[in-house]
Formats: structure tokens, C-alpha cells, sequence
């Protein structure tokens, strides 16, 4: 049994994992599959519009999925179709989120009034908790545009004042604001959003193309002409003029080839008509998707898809490889499933370190091994995607972070097999995807460098290895805490528990090939006990900062190298530059304390700790500083969450200081270890 | 004595030393990072690093607050070189540790040096336009020349920090004393017109008779430059000149002397070299359809005095061109119109001891940390072998 | 013995410390003299406008310099060469004596005085708009000294703009390049891109030749349907553009510094009386009915413009502050002028604001 149950973990993980890809996120008649795989042009980055849909809505709502008051949901792409082509009944959803009170009352709103009444007593109690939502957080632009001239009036005043000296009011009124625009913005990509029947309307603009423009020469030589024709003639082209002014999103792609300058918006597009008097396919496609989807009519719909693929086959077919791929990794969600199995995967590691050791504790690390070729497969997509080493944004270090610290637990694992490996990656794994996870509110994490960070050869060393340096120490930290924790509370540390003995032990009838180093298939007699758990720890713990100073000076020292490179000063004193210093610092203090001997084993323990206080302040810490060459994430909430991390680790260094060692519970002099290594019952050497 | 001596020896020798003064860099580095919302990069570095103590102000007083960074790094360094010198004794074993040594001791002093003659400059070109200086963004001169050859200029330049209240600087070639009457480091310039009320001005000739001088506090934001102004009176044989107002918002002043051409200007510091570089063409792509640059690079063509060099070279982010003992950087670009560029000039002849100290403490690193590593494995290994 | 070498070190590393201190002298040097910095233009500007041509036979095209509209090289016999240049400089330059002048001083001819100066100017009048017309020969040979210097020059002189169109170089080229001058300046036109005239037809601008400036279709571009002009005095300093401002100035005065801001909105933006009282509510001002926002505003018109101009005295945070504004409804768009500071920096600025949107010009 002990023996099937990691693998079946194994499969199950993985089954978990890919579940997205095959399982459909609604059952619907109209292809909406085909319908996000179709590619646009945003912010300098061809994408799908699956990807549009998923990343608008993150940043509007915190939220892919939208949900009615009634309990109705669509999913993004069926958002995305409703703003595109029936604007009137999108604007009635909740999509915006909206925490500050003091906009809430510009909206006019009291935080009274939005409180959800429960009808059953049971979620009202919770509510209390809030463990379901108290207020409703999430409003429709219905509900929002009254206030819109007076969101406009704040967001222009806040827009004066510099960013990082702006009051919590005045960024959350700015990012609503440019929330609306954003929204108001796409609905201006696809067809004219005034006009239930764009279809039609063009048809009868291509009719009557020869006889208005006409009417408009004439006009312009002030000759008789039919002045309605005339007007009406204008006034089509300003409303494609806005759409070609107001859009987003560079819907058309080039005739030919892969030039990105060729994209255009669909009001330019439609300006063309009247140069050509043609309906082009694109403009043909969404006028024709409007009409279909209005109507319900999913055949219509369908067909119009997949004929619009076949001429993007045509066009941009070198794209439409990296852009299915995406949908694909979309609909996966690897990092959030693997999130949910690390999770997973640390309860059940704690689990075995108090029954079934064996079965439950390999069964975590199948699961971690699970959740990790995932995420590997994850960013290798990404790079892929991007063309670009693994690190280029914030919400890819804390990505890369969890990938090394998840992926040195595994070797420590395999070294040491006594669980400490699998726990320390669940709970890395499972904290740095959270993490990750609230970073993907800011919009598009897959999006272009500016110039000076241009240089793939640069990201691929010293931001890689640099937080490779991050991922090493936070690894050393939770090491740390993992011996004081279980230090104070609890027996574990003195045990002699590794698990490669015992599974010798009881397998003590099975003949193992001896280990081919020696040569010599006999033995020695048994020496005295392998080490605790606490001096593996500390070992771990030692081992860990020495990867980490390399990596973090190595690191480091490339970036000065690269600032060298590319604006003449090796250093420059800037916020990350000094915290990765820090860093260094400190993991060289921790080296040689130890080496002087002015520390043991809970000194390290304590030490390695604060190295997550440390790293911490240098990842994102430097950020909120908003100076320098490396200000580009500017957090709100997060500020709060670091300064409470900060707080939990000092107090856990204090608890480790004030409670004498010999009052912790694992060093109390009536504490024996358990489980003393059985004499004479192990198995022939290997 | 002996003993005295032991102690103060052993005491720099210590590895608790070591270990403290890590520890007190840290908490400096972790401390002039904040400081630095309020007073930007170079205040800091002034402040913290380029001192031996800190010194802050506190209601006006200055009081020392922390040991600075020639201070904590002099000391590391001393502890770093006598603890080799002391106690190491050169083996296989600790070669590793060695070469890391050697290596950080070469980047603190590379970085040390760096400091002391490192220059950085920039110059700003529209297309089209020739120079053959760069200017300094920190420093600035005021520059006496004599305009009266047709093709030359004899230029004097005498640096701002000399210009401190009351000063009186007396150069050969100069037929006037030049006496600071009041010196600004950041001045606000009004047309007189525009104030009422306001006191006298202090000069007497040239442009500064119509403007109001105020004195500003120092700024320190990254985007925003101190401009300031000084009023100067020139003292010949024969008596006073006359006093000028100038500052870096004032174009050149001229008066004549004894039959010779003279201008007043005040303007960054200036670093001459013995060749032109023209900017031929400013490149700027951006992503499509967004503002987000993609690249930046600037064609030009460097000519020297003597005729022997002149080529075309494209500089681009990354790709600096190395000259005659600088380098030219792309750096940005003033975004009112599309052509012309900022170039980052930078004189600095340790540029290689970083990349140096750089190999020297990776093989260190690699070195210890493998042997180690090995030694672990080996270990480990006797140990499963042994259960 | 390792104490020595220790105090060795500790000597040498101080005076490393201090002999890198930076020490001020005074330096002296000699260097060729630089060339004078360019003319700034001073005026602010939407989109500029484009110039179109035919360039005659025998004018090849050089690239425009920062000063230079257009540029070409007429070459003759015998290594003759002329200069065909065209230049556009904000306002009217000093007058057409300096301009003539300035061209006489060229060509070492002696200044004229204003009686002199309607003998030797033509007037004539182009589709592009009313010329003035000199012709001008050096009575020296001020060609490499054999050779003389002539100049057929023209000007059009515009409400905010004189263009210069100046053919100079050997006199025997120049005076056989007059009437292919004549049929150059005959063949401009001065306009703005609108997206209408170039949706609905390209037909309405004058024949494009290959060697024009720049052409018209300005859809992919998606310029505005208005390009809006303006001058502003030399006192106010512009400021880098916000994110929906289409000019932007800093006004200074001892009062403190106020902020002039052009921001241009779709279609009628809510209405003039709705953004009046926006304004009044920025300096904390009650909101009035129509029949007051009425009678608090008057109008001022600036050829077939209309501007709706208000005076309003408030508070904000930093004291009293004042906001003169100023609301142009277009077709399609509305103009907000606002200039907002404290109550002396406006008062003092009153008539140069007045005086700035009577150089608006809405093309």
C-alpha cells in the first residue's frame, strides 16, 4: 500500500492539474474556444483574446469569473463577447471592485447599503468572520457612470500629484478611473457600439458609398448637392474616426507577415471603406459575430469563427501557433492548481510526521513532485510565450522565487527523507504562488521590457541568478523556522528519524546490490546513530546559505556588471541595488558567525530567520520606495502583508531567545528520543 | 606596552570584528536607502558612504548618528588584509576562502577608487549639432573668457566650490580680482518688473540690474536641478568694474576691457576633449501602437583635431562607444521632439578592477563552496554506507 | 614583525583616503569658439502644418534641416550653383524691412530705409495666400570674387507664421530660375490633415508630385479633426504635457505659481454650464442655476470663434486662489482654457491670458 499510494498521488496530482485543459468552463452552443483564440494587439504584444478578456477582468474585479446578484455566471471570453457586442447588457454586470469607502460615497453609496443580507443564520455568522463576503465589493458601470465627470474631476487631480505621495484615495479613484476608460475602450475595438446592427449599417453605407461621397465633392465646391447624404456621410466617418481614436485593442491584422506595425485598429479599418468601398474580412468577421451573437444564433456564429481563422491562417498564421498556445496555458491555470496542491501536499507532510511516516510522507513529496512539473512546464510556457529568460517582471520572480526554494526542497528531500524537504516545499510553494497569484491583478504579466531592460542575455544571468540568491535564503529562513517551531513545541528535533534506515530496516529481507564504491561487499559492524532532526536541519541550514551567498553576490555582482554595461557606473546605490547587498551581507555575517563560533544551532536558527525579514525588505520592500532605477511595482494591500510578515518573524526570533533551550519542549531533560536506532537490524550494507 | 600593542593588534585581527562590522554595514546601507526618499542618490552617498561619520541635523545642530562608509569599509578592509596577514596560513584547503578574500579586497578598493576618479558627464545633442565637450551634472563653473580672437576663446573656469561668500580669487591670467558678494546654491530669477517692492540689486551692470535674485533651499528630487547664481564684482587696476548677477539661467554677459572682449557666463562644468562628435541621426522605436520605448540609438560621427579619425559609430542601449579613455553611453533623450539625444560620458579609468575582483570571487566562492560540498557527499555517503 | 606590516598598511591606506579628495583650482584653457545655439520656437503647437508643393525640373530635393521646411540644389553650368530655401518662423519676424535687410546684409548689399521699401517689394497673390516679392542682385561680386549674388525672395505673411521662400546663388542661375520660382510658389498649399478630407477623398488637396513634403492621409495617424494653435507670451513656461492635457504652462509671480492648463474633450463634454460649475466647485464655489452661470460669464470672439470666458474668485486648500477660464465649443470637441493660482499670479496674468486667446487659431 505504502508503496502505491505516492504514485497514486502522483497521477491524481497531475490528472488535477491538467483538468483545465480538457474540461470545458462552460457547456455553451457557440464556439467560444475559437472565439478567445482569435489574436490582437495590445500594448505591443500580439495576444488572444482570451487572454484580454481573463486580464481585464483581474484588473478590474480581482476575479476571472463574473457572478450576478443571482447567482448567474459567465465566464471571461462571454463577458468579453457581451461588452464587445451588446454593450448594454454588460454594462449591467458587477465588474468593478471598489474598496475605498471614500469612493465609494463619490459613487454615492454607503458601506450600509451594500451590506449583502443573508437569508440564512448560518452565513451571517460567518459573515461576521468574513469568511463570506459582509459588503458587496463589485459594481456595474450602470451603477457607476452617473459619478463619471466627478471619478474624471478626482482622477485629474490625482493625476497631478506625484505617485508615491498620493493618499490611498487617490489611487484607488485613479485606477478606477482608468478601469472605466479601459473598459469604455474596448467596446470601441470591434464595431460600432452604438448600433445594434452593424452589419446592416455598413451594407447600406456600401450601397450608398458612390452617391455620399458625391454629395460630399459637391459640398466642397459649394455646388447643389443633397446636404442630408452629405451630413450623413460626416457623420459616419467621426464616429469611425473615435473608434479608431478611442480603441484599445489592434484588431486587424497586416496583409502579410509578421510586422507588428502593420496591426491597425478596426476604426481605421473601417475608414477605409471608404476608399475601397469593400467590407474587409476582419470588419466583415465582427459585424457579422455581433449579429450572431445578439441574435443566438450559435451556427452563424461558429462558422463566422472558423472561416475567420482560415484567413488569419493566411495573414498571421507564424502567430496563431504561440497564440493558441496560450489560450492553452490559459485555460490550464497551472500555477493555481499547483498552488492548491502544494497546499495539499504540506498538510499531508505534517500529517506524516505524526502517523503512517512512510506512506503519507512519500505520498507529499509525489505531490510536490507533481505540482512542481507543473509549474516547471508553466514557466517554461511563459518563456515561450515571451521570448524571454524567466524573470522579467515582478510577478515572474515571485514565480521563479517559488521554483527554486520548491526545487532545492526536493534535492534536500532526497538527501535527507525525513519530510523536513517535502513540508518546506509546500509551504514555499504554495506562499510564493499566493503571492503571485494577487501580482496578476495588475493587468498582463506577460508584457514588454522597456529599452534599458532589453537585453535577454542580461535577464537570463543576474535577474535569474539573482533570485535564485531570493528563493535560496527565504529556503534558509523557513528552514529556520522549522527548527525553532518545532523546537519549542514540540519532541521532534532530537528524534533519529530517517526514513532511508527504517525502510532499510524493514526490508531487511531484500537483498540490495551492493554500493559499487568500495568494491567490497562486506561491511563494517554498525556504527553508532545517524544524526537528529535538528542537527539535519542545521546542516540543511548551513548548506542552504552558502548556495545562497554565492548566488546572491554572484547575482549581484552581474547586475553591476550590466549597469557597467550600459550607463558607465558598476554601482550606483540605488534601493534593489542595496538590498540585494544587504542580502550578501548578511548571509556572509551568518557564514561567519558560525565560523567563529559565535552561534549554534538556534543562533543559525534565529539568524537564517531574520534572512527572510532581509529578503523581504530587498524583493519588495525596495519597490514601495518608489525611487530609483528599479521602482516598477507599486503595491497598496501589500504593504500591510509585508509589514506582518516582518512582525511574525521577529517575534518568532524572540520566542526562540526568550525561552531558554532547555525549556524547549524537544531539548526538556525528561525528553528521551524516540525511535533510537534498533541495533543489529539493519540490513547489509549497500 | 607589548601588551597594549597584542591587544590593539588582536582586536583588528578578530573575526567578531568581522562579524560586527557586517553587521553595522548592513543596518548603514539598509538606513541610507531610506534616507534617500528625502535627499536622493548623490545626497546619500555623500552623507553615507563617502564619509566616516554620519552626520544628520538636528534642529540645526549636526550630530553624529552613525559610523559612515569609509569608516565601516576602511575597517573591514584593515580587518580583511591583517587577518590574512596574521593568521592565514596558505594552504589547499583554504585556498577558496583566499581568492573570495582577495577578490572583495580588490572590489573595495576598485570601488574606492572608483569614487576618487571616476567622472560622469553627459551631453545633449540635436541633430545636426558639433561638440566637443560634455557637461557635468553636479558641478558647476564660472567661466571668464576672453572673446576678442575671432576663432578662439582663452576661457577661465573656476569651479563653484571656490565661490563661497566673500571669497576672492586672484588668477594670472586674469587682469581682475573676482570677489563673491553673495553666492546662491539654488536661486529663484524674477524680471524686477514683476516684484514690487524689492530691495536693491546687487549688481551694477549687465543683466542682473533688471533681476531679483531669492535664494531657494536645495532640492533633491531626482527630476528637478538646483540652479544657482552668485554676485560677482570684478576689481581691475584701477578700481572696481562692476558687479554681475550670474547664474545658470542667464545666457553669457559681455563687457570689453582695455580693448579685449570679455564674457561672463556661468554653466555646468565642462570637460573638453581634442575630437567633435556630431549627432547624425536620433533613432527611437517604440512598441506598436503603445508610448513603451523599444530602443534608443544615436548615429555619429567622431572626428578628431588632427584628422585622423573620422568615423561613423552607432550608439545604442548596451552598446556604448569606448573612446580615447571614455565611453559614451546612450542614456535618453529630451522627449519635447524626436531628434536629439543625452549621452552619458563617463571617464573612468578602474573600470576593470570590478569585472576582475568579479572572477576572482566567483572561482573563490566556487572553490570553497565545491570543496565543502565534496567533503559533505563523502561524508554522507560513509554514513549510509555504515547503516 | 606582523605588527609593522600592519602599521605599514594602516599608513598607507589613510593617505589613499585622503589624497583622492576632490580639490577645486582653477583651470585655464583655450578652445575654438562654438557655434551660436539655434532660434527656439517659441509657439506651442497640435500638429504643425504641412506644406505641399511641385517642385520644378532641374530642383533637386535636399533633406530638411530643424530650421528648414524644404531644401533643394539647383545646379548650372560651369559648376553654378543656387539655393532654393524654405523656412517658416513663428509670428512676423521683426517686419518685412528687417527680413529684406537681413537678406541685403547677405548678399553685402547696403540696408534699405521703409521709404525705400515699397519701390523694391512686388506684391502678387498665389492660390496659397497674398506674396511679397523682391528681387535683389549684389552690386560686388561676392561669389569666390568673380562672381555676383542674387536673391529672389517671398514671403507669406500668415496670422500666427511668415514663411520664407528664398532662391539665392549665382546671379545668371537665380535670374533664369525666376519664372520656375514664380510656378513653385504657385503651386502651394498650406494646410492642416483633417481625417474628412482625406477619408472622403484625396481629390481636394492640390496634385501631390513625389517630391512633396509630407502627404495628407493622416488616418493612420488618427489626428484630431481640429489642430488648435496658440502663442503663448515668453513668460510662461511650459510644462511637460499631462495625460489629457493638450498644453500645459507654469506662470510665475511672487504670489506663488499658477497653472494654465488646455485640455480638449469629446463632443460637448456635459455642456457649458455644467463645466462652469466644475470649475466653480474646484475652488470650492457654490454651483449656480443657468440664468446665473449666465450672467457670471460673457463671450468673447476671436474671428468666427466664440469663447465663453469666466472670472471666478474661491478657495482651496492653499488660500485664495482665482480661476480665469475660457470654453470654445468646436464641432465635435470643446477647448477648456483654465488658468487657476493664487489670487495674485492671475490677477497680474489676466491680460496676457485675454491677450493668448485672441492667438488661438482653430484650423
Amino acid at each position: 500500500m505504502k508503496r502505491v499510494l505516492p504514485w497514486i498521488a502522483f497521477v491524481g496530482a497531475l490528472a488535477f492539474i491538467l483538468s483545465g485543459l480538457w474540461i470545458p468552463a462552460t457547456h455553451s452552443a457557440f464556439d467560444l474556444e475559437g472565439f478567445g483564440r482569435i489574436p490582437v494587439l495590445v500594448n505591443g504584444r500580439i495576444k488572444p483574446l482570451d487572454t484580454v478578456a481573463r486580464t481585464s477582468l483581474l484588473e478590474f474585479q480581482d476575479r476571472q469569473r463574473v457572478y450576478l446578484r443571482d447567482q448567474t455566471e459567465f465566464t471571461p471570453l462571454e463577458w468579453l463577447l457581451d461588452v464587445a457586442f451588446r454593450p448594454e447588457k454588460a454594462d449591467t454586470y458587477p465588474t468593478f471592485t471598489i474598496d475605498n469607502p471614500e469612493v465609494l460615497t463619490l459613487i454615492g453609496k454607503t458601506e450600509e447599503d451594500l451590506k449583502i443580507h443573508y437569508p440564512d443564520t448560518a452565513r451571517q455568522v460567518l459573515a461576521i468572520f468574513d469568511f463570506v463576503p459582509k459588503i458587496d465589493r463589485r459594481f456595474s458601470y450602470e451603477t457607476i457612470f452617473p459619478s463619471f465627470s466627478e471619478i474624471e474631476r478626482q482622477a485629474q487631480l490625482a493625476q497631478a500629484v506625484e505617485a508615491q505621495q498620493r493618499t490611498p484615495f487617490q489611487r484607488a479613484v485613479l485606477a478606477l478611473y482608468n478601469h472605466l476608460v479601459s473598459y469604455q475602450q474596448i467596446k470601441y475595438s470591434f464595431v460600432s457600439p452604438d448600433t445594434p446592427d452593424f452589419l446592416n449599417e455598413l451594407r447600406n453605407l456600401q450601397a450608398i458609398l458612390p452617391k455620399g461621397l458625391e454629395a460630399v465633392r459637391a459640398k466642397r465646391a459649394n455646388q447643389p448637392h443633397d446636404e442630408q447624404l452629405a451630413q450623413a456621410m460626416v457623420e459616419i466617418v467621426n464616429r469611425f474616426d473615435t473608434m479608431s481614436r478611442f480603441g484599445s485593442l489592434f484588431t486587424v491584422p497586416p496583409q502579410h507577415g509578421e510586422d507588428k506595425a502593420g496591426w491597425r485598429k478596426m476604426g481605421q479599418e473601417l475608414l477605409d471603406v471608404f476608399k475601397t468601398s469593400e467590407l474587409s474580412p476582419p470588419i466583415q468577421t465582427f459585424a457579422t459575430l455581433q449579429k450572431a451573437w445578439r441574435t443566438g444564433d450559435s451556427d452563424l456564429f461558429n462558422s463566422t469563427v472558423a472561416r475567420y481563422h482560415e484567413h488569419l491562417l493566411g495573414t498571421v498564421g507564424e502567430q496563431l501557433k504561440k497564440t493558441n498556445g496560450e489560450v492553452r496555458f490559459n485555460m490550464a491555470q497551472p500555477f493555481y492548481q499547483s498552488m492548491i496542491i502544494y497546499a495539499l501536499a504540506f498538510l499531508i507532510a505534517i500529517a506524516g510526521w505524526v502517523v503512517w511516516p512512510e506512506a503519507l510522507g512519500r505520498s507529499a513529496f509525489f505531490l510536490i513532485l507533481a505540482a512542481y512539473l507543473a509549474t516547471t512546464a508553466g514557466i517554461l510556457t511563459r518563456m515561450w510565450l515571451e521570448g524571454r529568460p524567466p524573470v522579467t517582471n515582478l510577478y515572474s520572480s515571485a514565480l521563479f522565487v517559488g521554483w527554486v526554494a520548491v526545487g532545492l526542497c526536493i534535492i534536500l528531500e532526497n538527501i535527507y527523507e525525513n519530510g523536513v524537504g517535502t513540508v518546506a516545499a509546500g509551504a514555499l510553494g504554495f506562499c510564493t504562488l499566493m503571492i503571485a497569484h494577487h501580482l496578476s491583478f495588475g493587468g498582463d504579466t506577460l508584457e514588454m521590457m522597456r529599452a534599458v531592460l532589453d537585453s535577454n542575455f542580461w535577464l537570463g544571468t543576474h535577474v535569474v541568478v539573482v533570485t535564485m540568491g531570493y528563493g535560496s535564503t527565504f529556503l534558509a529562513g523557513f528552514l529556520g523556522l522549522i527548527y525553532i517551531l518545532m523546537g519549542v513545541f514540540t519532541k521532534w528535533l532530537p528524534k533519529q528519524f530517517d526514513r532511508r534506515a527504517l525502510r532499510r530496516a524493514e526490508d531487511s529481507t531484500v537483498v540490495r546490490v551492493p554500493f559499487k564504491k568500495s568494491g567490497a561487499a562486506q561491511s563494517p559492524p554498525p556504527t553508532p546513530s545517524p544524526e537528529t532532526n535538528g542537527q539535519a536541519i542545521v546542516r540543511m541550514i548551513y548548506g542552504i546559505i552558502c548556495f545562497a551567498t554565492l548566488f546572491s553576490l554572484v547575482g549581484t555582482i552581474l547586475g553591476g556588471i550590466w549597469a557597467d554595461q550600459s550607463w558607465g557606473r558598476f554601482w550606483g546605490w540605488d534601493p534593489k541595488e542595496n538590498g540585494a547587498l544587504i542580502i550578501v551581507i548578511w548571509n556572509s555575517l551568518i557564514l561567519h558567525a558560525r565560523w567563529g563560533g559565535f552561534v549554534k544551532a538556534r543562533g543559525m536558527a534565529c539568524l537564517a530567520v531574520f534572512g527572510n525579514v532581509v529578503t523581504s525588505w530587498s524583493w519588495f520592500g525596495t519597490n514601495m520606495l518608489g525611487i530609483g532605477l528599479h521602482s516598477y511595482g507599486f503595491m497598496d494591500a501589500a504593504f500591510y502583508w509585508l509589514i506582518a510578515f516582518v512582525v511574525s518573524q521577529v517575534v518568532i526570533i524572540a520566542l526562540a531567545n526568550i525561552v531558554p533551550l532547555n525549556s524547549w519542549r524537544s531539548f526538556r531533560a525528561d525528553t528521551t528520543p524516540t525511535n533510537p536506532p534498533p541495533a543489529g537490524t539493519r540490513a547489509p550494507a549497500r | 606596552m607589548r601588551n597594549v600593542i597584542k591587544s590593539f593588534v588582536e582586536f583588528f585581527v578578530s573575526l567578531k570584528l568581522t562579524v560586527v562590522l557586517l553587521a553595522l554595514s548592513a543596518l548603514m546601507v539598509f538606513f541610507a536607502t531610506l534616507d534617500q526618499t528625502q535627499l536622493g542618490v548623490w545626497g546619500i552617498q555623500h552623507k553615507w558612504f563617502q564619509s566616516l561619520i554620519v552626520l544628520q541635523n538636528i534642529k540645526g545642530l549636526p550630530i553624529p548618528i552613525f559610523p559612515g562608509g569609509y569608516f565601516l569599509g576602511g575597517l573591514l578592509l584593515i580587518n580583511l588584509v591583517s587577518a590574512h596577514i596574521y593568521r592565514f596560513k596558505l594552504s589547499w584547503k583554504k585556498s577558496g576562502i583566499f581568492i573570495t578574500h582577495a577578490g572583495l579586497i580588490v572590489l573595495l578598493v576598485g570601488e574606492l577608487l572608483s569614487g576618487v576618479v571616476q567622472r560622469e558627464s553627459t551631453m545633449k545633442l540635436d541633430e545636426g549639432d558639433t561638440k566637443n565637450y560634455s557637461e557635468s551634472t553636479h558641478y558647476n563653473e564660472l567661466a571668464i573668457i576672453d572673446a576678442t580672437d575671432p576663432e578662439f576663446d582663452n576661457v577661465v573656469a573656476i569651479p563653484d566650490a571656490l565661490l563661497t561668500n566673500d571669497a576672492s580669487l586672484q588668477y594670472a591670467k586674469l587682469p581682475f580680482r573676482v570677489v563673491v558678494k553673495a553666492f546662491y546654491p539654488n536661486a529663484f530669477l524674477q524680471m524686477r518688473n514683476q516684484v514690487p517692492n524689492a530691495p536693491d540689486s546687487l549688481a551694477t551692470m549687465g543683466v542682473g540690474t533688471q533681476v531679483v535674485a531669492t535664494p531657494m533651499p536645495l532640492t533633491y528630487k531626482e527630476n528637478e536641478a538646483n540652479e544657482p547664481a552668485a554676485f560677482i564684482e570684478l576689481i581691475g587696476r584701477e578700481g572696481p568694474l562692476g558687479t554681475y548677477l550670474v547664474s545658470t539661467q542667464l545666457r553669457p554677459q559681455s563687457f570689453e576691457l582695455e580693448g579685449k572682449k570679455w564674457q561672463l557666463v556661468f554653466r555646468p562644468e565642462r570637460y573638453y576633449t581634442h575630437y567633435t562628435v556630431t549627432l547624425e541621426k536620433f533613432s527611437h522605436d517604440r512598441y506598436a501602437g503603445t508610448d513603451i520605448a523599444k530602443n534608443f540609438s544615436s548615429k555619429v560621427r567622431l572626428q578628431t583635431d588632427d584628422g585622423h579619425t573620422d568615423r561613423e559609430v552607432l550608439i545604442y542601449m548596451n552598446n556604448p562607444l569606448r573612446f580615447d579613455g571614455l565611453t559614451y553611453y546612450q542614456a535618453s533623450f529630451d522627449p519635447s521632439n524626436e531628434h536629439n539625444t543625452v549621452l552619458q560620458v563617463v571617464k573612468n579609468p578602474s573600470w576593470i578592477l570590478p569585472y576582475v575582483a568579479c572572477a576572482m570571487l566567483f572561482t573563490g566562492l566556487i572553490i570553497q563552496f565545491g570543496i565543502s560540498l565534496i567533503a559533505f557527499a563523502s561524508k554522507r555517503r560513509r554514513q549510509n554506507a555504515h547503516a | 614583525m606582523s605588527t609593522h606590516r600592519l602599521q605599514f598598511l594602516l599608513a598607507t591606506l589613510t593617505l589613499l583616503t585622503f589624497a583622492g579628495c576632490r580639490d577645486p583650482k582653477i583651470t585655464s584653457y583655450r578652445v575654438r569658439k562654438e557655434a551660436p545655439p539655434k532660434m527656439p520656437l517659441v509657439s506651442s503647437e497640435g500638429n504643425a502644418p504641412q506644406l505641399h508643393f511641385k517642385a520644378p525640373n532641374g530642383w533637386s530635393e535636399q533633406p530638411a534641416g530643424s530650421v528648414r521646411v524644404a531644401s533643394f540644389a539647383i545646379s548650372g553650368t560651369d559648376g553654378r550653383k543656387a539655393d532654393m530655401s524654405v523656412t517658416q518662423f513663428p509670428g512676423d519676424v521683426g517686419g518685412d524691412l528687417a527680413n529684406v535687410n537681413r537678406w541685403r546684409g547677405q548678399i553685402q548689399l547696403a540696408p534699405l530705409n521703409e521709404a525705400d521699401l515699397p519701390k523694391e517689394v512686388h506684391e502678387q497673390d498665389f492660390p496659397a495666400g497674398h506674396f511679397s516679392l523682391i528681387d535683389m542682385v549684389s552690386d560686388k561680386p561676392v561669389i569666390e570674387g568673380k562672381y555676383h549674388s542674387r536673391i529672389l525672395g517671398a514671403w507669406l505673411k500668415q496670422p500666427d507664421r511668415t514663411w520664407f521662400f528664398k532662391l539665392s546663388g549665382d546671379a545668371d542661375l537665380v535670374a533664369a530660375q525666376k519664372s520656375a520660382f514664380e510656378d513653385f510658389l504657385k503651386s502651394l498649399t498650406i494646410s492642416a490633415p483633417t481625417v474628412t478630407d482625406s477619408a472622403l477623398g484625396g481629390t481636394t488637396n492640390s496634385d501631390v508630385s513625389t517630391s512633396s513634403g509630407v502627404a495628407a492621409s493622416g488616418a493612420d495617424t488618427g489626428a484630431g479633426a481640429h489642430t488648435v494653435t496658440w502663442i503663448a507670451p515668453t513668460t510662461w513656461s511650459a510644462k511637460p504635457l499631462g495625460a489629457m492635457r493638450k498644453g500645459s504652462f507654469s506662470v510665475h509671480s511672487d504670489g506663488g505659481e499658477a497653472d494654465l492648463s488646455i485640455i480638449s474633450f469629446p463632443g460637448d463634454a456635459g455642456g457649458v454650464a455644467e463645466n462652469l460649475n466644475r470649475w466653480r466647485g474646484q475652488i470650492q464655489l457654490a454651483t449656480l442655476d443657468a440664468a446665473a452661470l449666465a450672467a457670471s460669464s460673457s463671450t468673447i470672439a476671436n474671428g468666427n470663434l466664440r469663447f465663453t470666458v469666466v472670472d471666478y474668485s474661491g478657495t482651496t486648500a492653499s488660500g485664495p486662489t482665482r480661476l480665469i477660464g475660457a470654453i470654445l465649443p468646436l464641432d465635435n470637441e470643446t477647448y477648456f482654457f483654465k488658468l487657476m493660482g493664487p489670487e495674485s499670479t492671475v490677477s497680474q496674468n489676466k491680460q496676457a491670458f485675454m491677450d493668448f486667446l485672441k492667438t488661438v487659431q482653430v484650423r
